[in-house]
């Protein structure tokens, strides 16, 4: 008979982080920003590139923790930039009051899945941008859309941004839908969006750009996590059970098949209707020494983790995942449900900063968003929220003081935006450098839960470019021609 | 159309029923929707019209349903779903023209409604309904599986490596454009509510009524009940089957866009219109769909307010005006009518629109 | 040959809680002839009370769920007070009908104020676990798999020797003559209508423990196995609705392990319920009870 005590201590400062990322975007966070302890970060490996970090995950004691992560990354000169680190727009202080530059943006908003804290808090910059010297003047009038993921739905809403509204430029659109529906519709019409993409098809064009990388590209992260973790039998991922996750689930087949390694793509109706029974089934279909790569939203992922935990199961497979259960909120509620089962044993690919870097950005973010009093939490949808307005708002400036705002001219200096830089991500972004796909968020991290936090236990690492080969049946991904053309 | 009050014994015809004042209505209206709205209505709206027109033949299906033979179905939706899917499937078969692609998209639908109706052969009431609600929560889990076919090979013709989530088909070459479509889905859901009147009006709907107001009178009677409900599941799948051939051709449709309780509003919509008067289906369909976005759009209030509103809706039309929004407007409609033309008054007593 | 062991009391587990569900419906049904669609709802929005008394307001956890599980007592009775007496000689599909506007009602009330935040409910019963070899059970399994069957006893044993329980059974034989023989038919309904809403927001709050605490799940998906027993039972039978509902649990469950159908295990309670149903149907058995 083994009894576990009581995890008592279930009054948690959920009141500012409670809500939660319920998405299948990537995303990066870190750890709380409240004063509810000291965040722990570990620390992470001090390489750029690809580290080889196993310690972490395989041991059940807490990974070291010492200061923010080192600044040897930290853009401490970034060059190149009208907006400077840490800054809305020019700075200076004095509100826009010239004629307005209008756009406009969408997000998906049905109960479970809330898209719309990426607009939200890409008008919040904008709102700050206004009152810094706006576009030289110009201020920034930005408001967006929400629906629900259904073609007529999404074709409806760029309808009545473009023609209705008259926006000059759609930005932070964010949708489970819309990469697959609005694609010809914004080529006539002459709109390069700039957006968080979900939907494969959000980043096999360069008609938008994505500030973050999708799933099948995390997937594949959270499979390098785990087989750098010590993985060495049969990879499996599981996708909720949705149009694309599929497509999705393939780069995992890949590096596994490129490893040498069995591949299980499991495909599950969400919510799940009996945790408890899928998590046997993993850890089965998984086997000894085998790595799990979980694609699930917050909301679905946590009562499986709870009841992996629940089972003894945590230390049977490797246990990683896509971005989207990388938030705050998820780990606050994994040490409330399972302790500290779950403490560097579940390993999370993020692309974006953890949430107390320190950094010039990161604070701007945490400051503007506490001075709106804004209605939804810090996480790494704000982040995406931050960077979308901040690179839009670069794209306006480098157009120039005394230029001519129209659709066309506007979307073609956001076409052209390169070498835009945050501290939030692993390097300089740009819209497009004319590859057969985009993706150029391509470099990320992994985070883990600690202690009620997100840290991270590795810096820095490139999403592996991974040839087609036709003969041992792997589809490849075309990140070597996408580094290629990045130079 | 007819009125169908259950106290109203007369065996209308479609030319007794079809008296002038309903036709001119009828065609009024279809020419307003042609013509009038494509010219002061802007391209989001027409796109919302549009949505409201293709969602108007399936809330006449579960109207014709609910209404007629008293039977409650919760799985109109994934017949919606179903028709999308097979005029999906078909067209990746054979090249068809489109309207042959609807015509077929709704008689395999209907044949797929005969089969969730053959339990009404033996079930009836309440544990009919549940029957149709768990045929709509298995056909949900199994269309979430299967997905839309995209060109794939095998029965399901769902390719995994084709990543697109949304399933279009190509709109007829005559209709290309929204606002073609949208007239052309006018004309579509126009013959539709014929179809439907013209089944009223005559022997099935003189069947229908008689089961149910009771099945042992039916019987009696000598009617098929058999028959005419079978009928009336496979009416009713048909045309809803066919809304789904214009909405994936029009808009495309997605796996997850038709959860079960969707089943439940609609069924909640179609009540609160109004059962008993086919203009009620296109009451439901504007509370379906053009609604919400005047709520959302025009009013600024959250979603979740609109479910609310229906739930509502549904407890104070059963409670209280069975016959649905539709009468509360007639009435509204008579007593204006009356002010303007007391010369037409006697015609207007006891003759809904 | 997948090892099945595992999946044995997970699949216990849910069948219980279905089967809690289930004898609400039953009980209600048979007292009040209110086929109950918004069970799932109030389940759900207790679970939602816990968890915000719990997390929000510093409660004590067991208060909270005593609370919780009064308030859907408290619910479902104010339902039945103000709506039974208008839908009483109502055809049960309206009655029916008339129970999911409720649901729909409570359902855009959740989803509106407690939005789609991630959310879990531990109950303190889940961390005291017994492993024996491959046999793993915690107490919150245990519960759900013991309670149904005490509570059917316990009802069964209410129905037959309490008074009330004489004059519920008085009623569900029928409401006018048990009202001629000066049985208090309000009074009677209204224990009926609390009674089931106590068991509904105790089978919440296992589900939302067990299973996921997402609002629209919770309020219609989930717990559809529930009406699934239920009707296998005629709404009628408590023995048969309990069984039934272990045995839902117990398939859909098994069904997991094996891959080539883990995918369409789910469709389980609705393939089980139309099959019997249907059964039913033809041996002209149900017409008189339900139709």
């Amino acid at each position: 008979m083994r009894s576990r005590e009581t995890s008592s201590a279930s009054i948690i400062r959920r009141s500012v982080i409670g809500l939660a990322v319920l998405s299948l975007v990537a995303a990066a966070c870190g750890g709380d920003d409240d004063d509810s302890g000291t965040p722990a970060v570990t620390d992470a490996p001090t390489a750029t590139d690809a580290p080889d970090t196993t310690d972490a995950p395989d041991t059940t004691d807490a990974p070291d923790t010492t200061d923010a992560p080192d600044t040897t990354d930290a853009p401490g000169e970034m060059t190149g930039m009208i907006v400077q680190p840490g800054v809305c727009g020019l700075g200076n202080g004095e509100a826009a009051t010239g004629t307005p530059i209008k756009l406009g943006g969408a997000a998906t908003n049905i109960p479970g899945v809330d898209f719309t804290w990426i607009p939200k808090m890409a008008k919040i910059y904008f709102d700050c941008v206004n009152e810094n010297g706006g576009i030289y003047g110009h201020p920034i009038e930005y408001s967006y859309e929400d629906g629900a993921p259904d073609p007529a739905v999404w074709s409806a809403i760029a309808t009545k941004l473009v023609e209705t509204d008259k926006v000059l430029a759609i930005v932070g659109n964010t949708s489970l839908l819309e990469c697959d529906v609005n694609g010809q519709y914004y080529a006539d019409h002459g709109y390069h969006p700039i957006i968080a993409g979900v939907a494969p098809g959000c980043f096999l064009s360069d008609q938008w750009s994505a500030v973050n990388m999708g799933p099948y590209y995390s997937n594949l992260g959270g499979a390098q996590a785990a087989l750098r973790a010590g993985a060495t039998g049969k990879l499996v991922v599981a996708s909720p059970d949705q149009p694309g996750m599929d497509f999705n689930n393939t780069s995992v087949q890949d590096i596994a098949i490129q490893e040498g390694l069995d591949f299980e793509g499991i495909l599950e109706t969400v919510p799940i209707a009996d945790p408890a029974g899928f998590a046997q089934r993993l850890v089965q279909a998984a086997g000894e020494g085998g790595g799990v790569v979980l694609n699930f939203t917050g909301p679905t992922v946590l009562p499986l983790l709870q009841a992996i935990s629940e089972q003894g199961l945590v230390d049977s497979v490797i246990w990683a995942s896509s971005t989207p259960p990388n938030d705050p909120s998820v780990s606050a509620a994994l040490k409330d449900c399972c302790g500290t089962d779950w403490d560097g044993k579940f390993l999370i690919n993020a692309e974006f900063n953890v949430l107390d870097s320190g950094l010039p950005d990161n604070n701007k973010m945490i400051e503007l968003h506490d001075a709106a009093g804004a209605d939804f939490p810090i996480s790494a949808f704000s982040q995406f929220g931050y960077v979308i307005g901040k690179w839009t708002t670069e794209a306006l400036l480098r157009m120039g003081e005394g230029a001519d705002y129209t659709v066309e001219t506007v979307n073609q200096a956001i076409f052209d935006l390169k070498d835009a830089e945050s501290d939030m991500i692993c390097k300089p972004w740009y819209y497009t450098n004319g590859s057969s796909a985009n993706v150029s968020n391509n470099t990320d991290r992994t985070v883990t839960p600690q202690d009620g936090n997100m840290v991270q236990v590795e810096d820095c690492f490139e999403i592996e470019a991974i040839a087609k080969d036709d003969a041992k049946g792997i589809n490849g991904n075309p990140l070597e021609e996408i580094r290629s053309n990045e130079g | 159309m007819t009125h169908a009050n259950p106290t109203d014994n007369r065996l209308p015809s479609i030319l007794t029923a079809a008296t002038p004042r309903r036709v001119i209505t009828f065609v009024a209206f279809v020419l307003i929707a042609l013509l009038l709205l494509p010219i002061v209505l802007s391209a989001f709206w027409m796109k919302i019209m549009f949505e409201m027109a293709a969602y108007s033949l399936v809330t006449l299906g579960l109207g014709l349903l609910v209404g007629r033979t008293g039977i409650y179905s919760l799985c109109q939706v994934p017949m919606m779903a179903a028709g999308a899917w097979i005029a999906l499937r078909v067209h990746y078969l054979v090249d068809l023209p489109f309207p042959l692609l609807l015509l077929i998209s709704g008689l395999l639908t209907g044949l797929l409604g005969i089969v969730i109706g053959l339990p009404a052969m033996r079930l009836s009431g309440l544990y009919l309904a549940l029957v149709t609600l768990m045929a709509a929560g298995a056909i949900t889990l199994l269309l979430t599986v299967v997905k839309f076919p995209n060109g794939g090979d095998g029965f399901w013709g769902f390719d995994k490596l084709n990543s697109s989530g949304q399933n279009i088909l190509p709109r007829p070459s005559s209709a290309t454009s929204d606002i073609a479509f949208y007239r052309y889905t006018v004309v579509v859901a126009a013959i539709g509510f014929l179809v439907a009147a013209i089944h009223i009006t005559g022997k099935p709907g003189r069947a229908w009524a008689s089961i149910r107001q009771s099945e042992v009178t039916a019987v009696s009677a000598g009617v098929n009940t058999t028959l005419y409900k079978l009928w009336a599941f496979a009416l009713s799948a048909a045309v809803t089957g066919v809304a789904g051939g214009l909405i994936v051709a029009g808009t495309g449709v997605t796996t997850n866009q038709f959860p079960v309780e969707q089943s439940i509003t609609l069924l909640a919509v179609v009540l609160l219109g109004g059962v008993y008067n086919l203009w009620g289906a296109v009451l439901a369909a504007f509370f379906l769909r053009v609604f919400p976005q005047i709520l959302d759009k025009k009013l600024g209030l959250p979603v979740e307010v609109l479910t609310m509103l229906f739930g509502v809706g549904v407890i104070s039309t059963l409670a209280m005006q069975p016959k649905g929004v539709v009468e509360d407007l007639t009435n509204l409609g008579r007593f204006v009518g009356s002010k303007f033309a007391r010369s037409e008054r006697a015609e207007h007593e006891g003759v809904a629109t | 040959m997948p090892d099945f062991k595992p999946y044995i009391v997970i699949g216990l587990a849910l069948g219980g809680v279905y089967a809690m569900s289930g004898v609400g419906l039953v009980v209600l049904y048979r007292t009040t002839g209110v086929l109950n669609l918004f069970y799932g709802a109030i389940g759900a929005l207790g679970s939602l009370v816990a968890w915000q008394l719990i997390n929000e307001h510093g409660w004590n956890n067991y208060v909270s769920f005593g609370t919780a599980i009064l308030l859907s007592g408290v619910i479902t009775f104010a339902y039945g007070w103000f709506f039974g007496p208008p839908f009483a000689a109502r055809d049960p599909l309206v009655k029916a009908s008339a129970s999911l506007g409720f649901a729909l009602i409570l359902l855009g009330f959740m989803q509106w104020y407690w939005t789609a935040d991630v959310r879990t409910l531990a109950l303190p019963t889940t961390r005291m676990q017994y492993v024996n070899g491959w046999l793993r059970i915690n107490w919150t399994q245990g519960i759900g798999i013991l309670f149904p069957i005490l509570i059917a006893f316990i009802t069964v044993a209410f129905l037959n020797r309490t008074k009330v329980g004489t004059a519920m059974r008085a009623l569900a034989d029928n409401r006018d003559n048990a009202a001629l023989l000066g049985v208090p038919v309000r009074k009677v309904e209204a224990f009926a209508w609390t009674g089931s809403g106590i068991l509904f927001g105790i089978s919440g709050l296992l589900l939302a423990s067990l299973v996921s605490m997402e609002i629209a799940a919770l309020t219609f998906t989930l717990p559809v196995a529930a009406l699934a027993a239920a009707l296998i039972g005629k709404v009628e039978s408590l023995s048969v609705t309990v069984i039934a509902a272990f045995l839902i649990g117990l398939i859909q469950s098994s069904l997991g392990a094996m891959n080539s159908v883990a995918q369409y295990r789910n469709t389980t309670p609705f393939v089980v319920a139309i099959i019997v149903l249907v059964y039913f149907g033809w041996r002209g058995q149900t017409e008189r009870r339900v139709a």
